[in-house]
């Protein structure tokens, strides 16, 4: 219930990277946001957000949100003054083309973009930059790159099931995730399961806020994962409790896996490595069974160690032989840009002027920093950073700190003085949803929403694209022909030239202004009736000859995440918190009040042994780093495991991450991700 | 008959997400510093950690504001009748009439409600929510209204509106086809220090 006479209401998407990507109502008033609602008409989030949403007002106007070009002199000092944008466009633009005159290439120039907003305008980014030419790239993705590939290599595809449909299910696997804290809006539809009867199980190493809400909750041991999805595998194909003709007709290297399970694979290593006994694997075996249909849910947490991509192998089998892959109820989720596939993606697909010829240099972005330093012939010089905070989120912030400082020019795009900032030498503010067009599909639910521009942008901000217009125009008035990215333009009709007659019918519509009068839900291609996949054999790929290429196991066989090192006894883990999306929101006085974030979760026995309470600080180290952070004494995380959520610490937990990477995701994302979950530290009270 | 306003929270359903906080705070202009409505962790020592010892952990979230007690202690201690029952059986407070003596938030013992000790900073700059939420100066104190504003305009508190897990209802207590109504039938309900004998209009489902 609104009181719309008083506003002028306007439709808007949460663009954070969250499974929700919220429809919202803004409500404006003498040009200044007021408030915000859900969208009713979202037939996901169904007029609801969460507590961060209802927080965009204060995060528009927050005193602190920059909204003016600042410069800082010298990097690092903290000394920022204003400039104007045209001083700052001619700065860059002279940058480019000097370092272009000096090398006779652009492979000095280094971008790294990530996902601090999903919109597909906000990929003008990287249109601009190919329009520009061939360039050096960060290549990759910091958190699900070893999911998707084992996915790829499993099914060759990653299609998932419409997650409203998750309400029908009979039992729900909810497998390393937090959707109550991280995928809001799902809950009412696992709830609605429940209530017609749907038993929920949730495996976790924490008690989360999901699992305090589960019928079963499995506290399996950190990146266990694959070893209990095997485990529960053997059981099942013991009792002959699997999908056989499936099996047969479907499966490719069947007959190996069955007898790796059968002959080669010991319960005695299951029990140890995923730190479940035999009447946990029989219990989940018998819902995955008797309570059919089965949604089994992969986050992302688990894919987040050196055997992550063996572990999401091994659940997708499981689930192949328990028959829950989706082809008739339940089905098995993780994240998928089936809807992303659907758009033209206009702002990101632009070619280098005519004449221009060569390729890009990609470094992977688990290794960034060193990447940065190494590169040589040329060496990276000018480095720009938007929709991503790398000092705060990625691994050895250390060595990217160290990158930045070696640049001549490194240029941040955001809102707030992050951790990154501080080593950037322009700082250019760009607008919130509410100030700019955009059109953000979710990689999760099948809604389309659309995002209009609700008031003026604050102070001088633009938008990523206005940024990329402006610069083109810039270079090509200092060098004619330089850029080939448009000079300018209309957000509202970059938004139309994402749309297709594909996604118009999948829509129903035939004009994307119809979704100003609400959003609407893509009709996907149906998935029932005869299986298929997309893998070179055309069958579910237990053997997958990809995998064995990749230097791995060709079968999802058991795989121990890494041990930790004697002097290291804790495994330090970093998920995601509840009041912020990554690093994002957690300046805000209305999320922030009370937390005490960040701290150092430590379980009752260790504290015990360490005489530590509540409130006390101690050093978290190893051999890589530390810092000091207070106590919090709980029985929410295992012994031998600490919990710090991530984001909080301005990149300081960071520098203690193991420089080790996930075993896939090269194939997926373009390179395998930071095993952030193989972090190894020693406490010491102060 | 007299309307009897009243809401039920479904702690099963509950996740402790404090959506219900925030959008309460950016519903009614709340300033800085000042909560309606928290939640809060159950028997847990601090916020969101369990109770118990594993396996038998317990974590259940319990969102406070004011319980609109129909026996008021707040009612009662004021000395100048700025708090009062309204015929739709809300505790309600005028704010041009509190002198803030703050009587009604040592007499409330469910700390339900916030004094403006200073003047009332806001972050955005300017005031925010729905219109026709009352302005409380410095001095004054405050607190829940079921949200008054969008309820008397035919509409539903804001938290009930915007709660993902669909934990809040609200509605007419003394209207027996009323969803509040039906769920205190079906279910077991409990309220807050009952012995205190305030009969708090707040009910939750366990
Ligand atoms: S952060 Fe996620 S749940 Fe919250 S408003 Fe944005 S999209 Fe919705
Ligand atoms: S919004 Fe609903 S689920 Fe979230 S804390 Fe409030 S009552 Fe609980
Ligand atoms: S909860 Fe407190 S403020 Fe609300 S009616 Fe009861 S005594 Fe008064």
């Amino acid at each position: 219930m609104v009181l719309e006479k008083e506003y002028q209401v306007y439709r808007n998407v949460c663009p954070r990277n969250c499974f929700c990507t919220c429809s919202m109502l803004s409500y404006v008033r003498h040009g200044r946001l007021e408030k915000v609602a859900g969208d009713p008409l979202h037939g996901f989030t169904r007029g609801r957000l969460c507590a961060k949403g209802y927080a965009y007002v204060q995060r528009v106007y927050a005193p602190e949100r920059v909204v003016f070009p600042l410069r800082q002199e010298p990097r690092g000092s903290g000394n920022w003054r204003r400039i104007s944008w045209t001083e700052a466009l001619d700065i860059i633009a002279r940058k480019i083309l000097e370092i272009k005159g000096r090398y006779g290439s652009l492979w000095p120039i280094a971008l790294y973009v990530h996902y601090g907003h999903l919109g597909l305008l906000h990929l003008a980014v990287e249109g601009f930059f190919d329009a520009l030419g061939f360039i050096t790239k960060i290549q990759g993705n910091l958190c699900w790159s070893a999911g998707l590939e084992a996915n790829l290599l499993d099914m060759g595809s990653n299609l998932q099931p419409d997650p409203e449909t998750m309400a029908k299910a009979r039992s729900i696997i909810i497998w390393g995730a937090n959707p109550a804290w991280t995928a809001l809006h799902q809950m009412h539809f696992i709830d609605v399961a429940r209530r017609l009867g749907a038993l929920v199980v949730v495996i976790d190493p924490l008690i989360t806020a999901t699992a305090a809400q589960a019928d079963l909750h499995i506290q399996v041991n950190p990146g266990g994962d694959g070893a209990l999805a095997l485990g529960v595998a053997k059981y099942l194909v013991e009792r002959g409790w699997y999908e056989e003709d499936f099996a047969k007709k479907y499966i490719l290297g069947w007959e190996e896996f069955r007898s790796y399970l059968q002959n080669e694979l010991k319960y005695t290593d299951i029990y140890r490595v995923a730190g479940v006994d035999q009447a946990r694997i029989e219990e989940l075996a018998k819902i995955l069974v008797e309570h059919r249909p089965v949604a089994l849910w992969k986050g992302m947490g688990l894919q987040r160690y050196t055997n992550g991509g063996q572990n999401i192998r091994a659940i997708n089998a499981l689930a192949a032989l328990a028959g829950c892959l989706g082809f008739s109820g339940g089905g098995l989720y993780y994240a998928s840009l089936q809807t992303w596939d659907l758009f033209n993606f206009h702002a990101r697909n632009w070619s280098p002027p005519p004449g221009v010829k060569g390729e890009h240099r990609y470094l992977p972005i688990t290794r960034a920093g060193e990447g940065l330093l190494a590169a040589q012939e040329p060496p990276v010089k000018f480095l720009w950073i938007a929709r991503a905070n790398p000092l705060s989120q990625a691994p050895d912030p250390a060595a990217l700190q160290q990158a930045m400082s070696n640049m001549e020019l490194v240029v941040l795009v955001d809102q707030f003085l992050t951790s990154t900032s501080q080593y950037a030498d322009l700082f250019l503010p760009c607008t919130t949803q509410f100030e700019e067009w955009e059109i953000i599909p979710s990689y999760w639910h099948w809604w389309v929403a659309i995002n209009q521009q609700a008031i003026s942008p604050v102070g001088e901000s633009k938008s990523d694209l206005e940024i990329a217009w402006n610069l083109s125009a810039r270079l090509n008035e200092l060098s004619p022909g330089s850029c080939n990215f448009p000079t300018g333009g209309d957000e509202e009709e970059w938004v139309a030239a994402e749309f297709n007659p594909y996604v118009y019918q999948l829509l129903g519509i035939k004009d994307y202004r119809e979704l100003l009068q609400g959003p609407r839900k893509l009709k996907m291609p149906e998935r029932g009736g005869e299986p298929s996949f997309a893998t070179p054999s055309r069958k579910y790929e237990l053997f997958s000859a990809k995998a064995r290429q990749a230097g791995l196991p060709a079968l999802p066989v058991l795989a121990s995440p890494l041990s930790p090192p004697p002097p290291y006894p804790f495994r330090l883990l970093t998920p995601h918190l509840q009041g912020g999306n990554n690093s994002q929101f957690l300046n805000l006085p209305w999320l922030m009040s009370g937390s005490r974030e960040p701290v150092l979760r430590v379980h009752p026995a260790i504290a015990d042994k360490l005489s530590l309470k509540s409130g006390d600080l101690v050093r978290v180290y190893n051999d890589r780093g530390e810092l000091v952070l207070s106590v919090l004494v709980t029985q929410r995380v295992p012994p031998q495991v600490v919990v710090c959520y991530q984001g909080g610490t301005g990149g300081k937990i960071n520098r203690l991450l193991g420089g080790v990477e996930t075993d896939l995701g090269k194939e997926g994302a373009g390179a395998p991700a930071p095993a952030y979950f193989e972090t190894f530290v020693n406490i010491a009270r102060i | 008959m007299a309307k009897k306003y009243g809401m039920v929270i479904d702690l099963k359903r509950c996740i402790g997400c404090h959506t219900c906080a925030i959008a309460c705070k950016l519903e009614n202009n709340v300033p800085m510093g000042l909560f309606w409505n928290r939640v809060l962790t159950r028997g847990g020592p601090g916020l969101d950690i369990p109770e118990g010892s594993y396996p038998y952990l317990k974590r259940e979230y319990l969102p406070v504001a004011c319980q609109h007690c129909e026996n008021a202690p707040c009612v009662k201690v004021c000395p100048v009748g700025a708090t009062y029952k309204d015929p739709d059986g809300r505790v309600l407070i005028n704010y041009d009439r509190c002198i803030g003596c703050r009587y009604c938030m040592t007499a409330c013992p469910y700390n339900a409600r916030v004094f403006n000790w200073q003047e009332p900073l806001r972050i955005p700059g300017h005031s925010y929510g729905s219109q026709g939420v009352p302005d409380r100066k410095r001095g004054v104190v405050e607190k829940c209204s079921f949200c008054q504003q969008l309820v008397d305009a035919g509409g539903e508190p804001f938290c009930v509106t915007c709660c993902p897990a669909r934990a809040r209802k609200f509605g007419d207590l003394n209207d027996p086809e009323s969803e509040v109504s039906r769920l205190l039938r079906e279910r077991p309900a409990e309220r807050l220090l009952e012995d205190r004998g305030t009969r708090p209009q707040v009910y939750y489902l366990r």
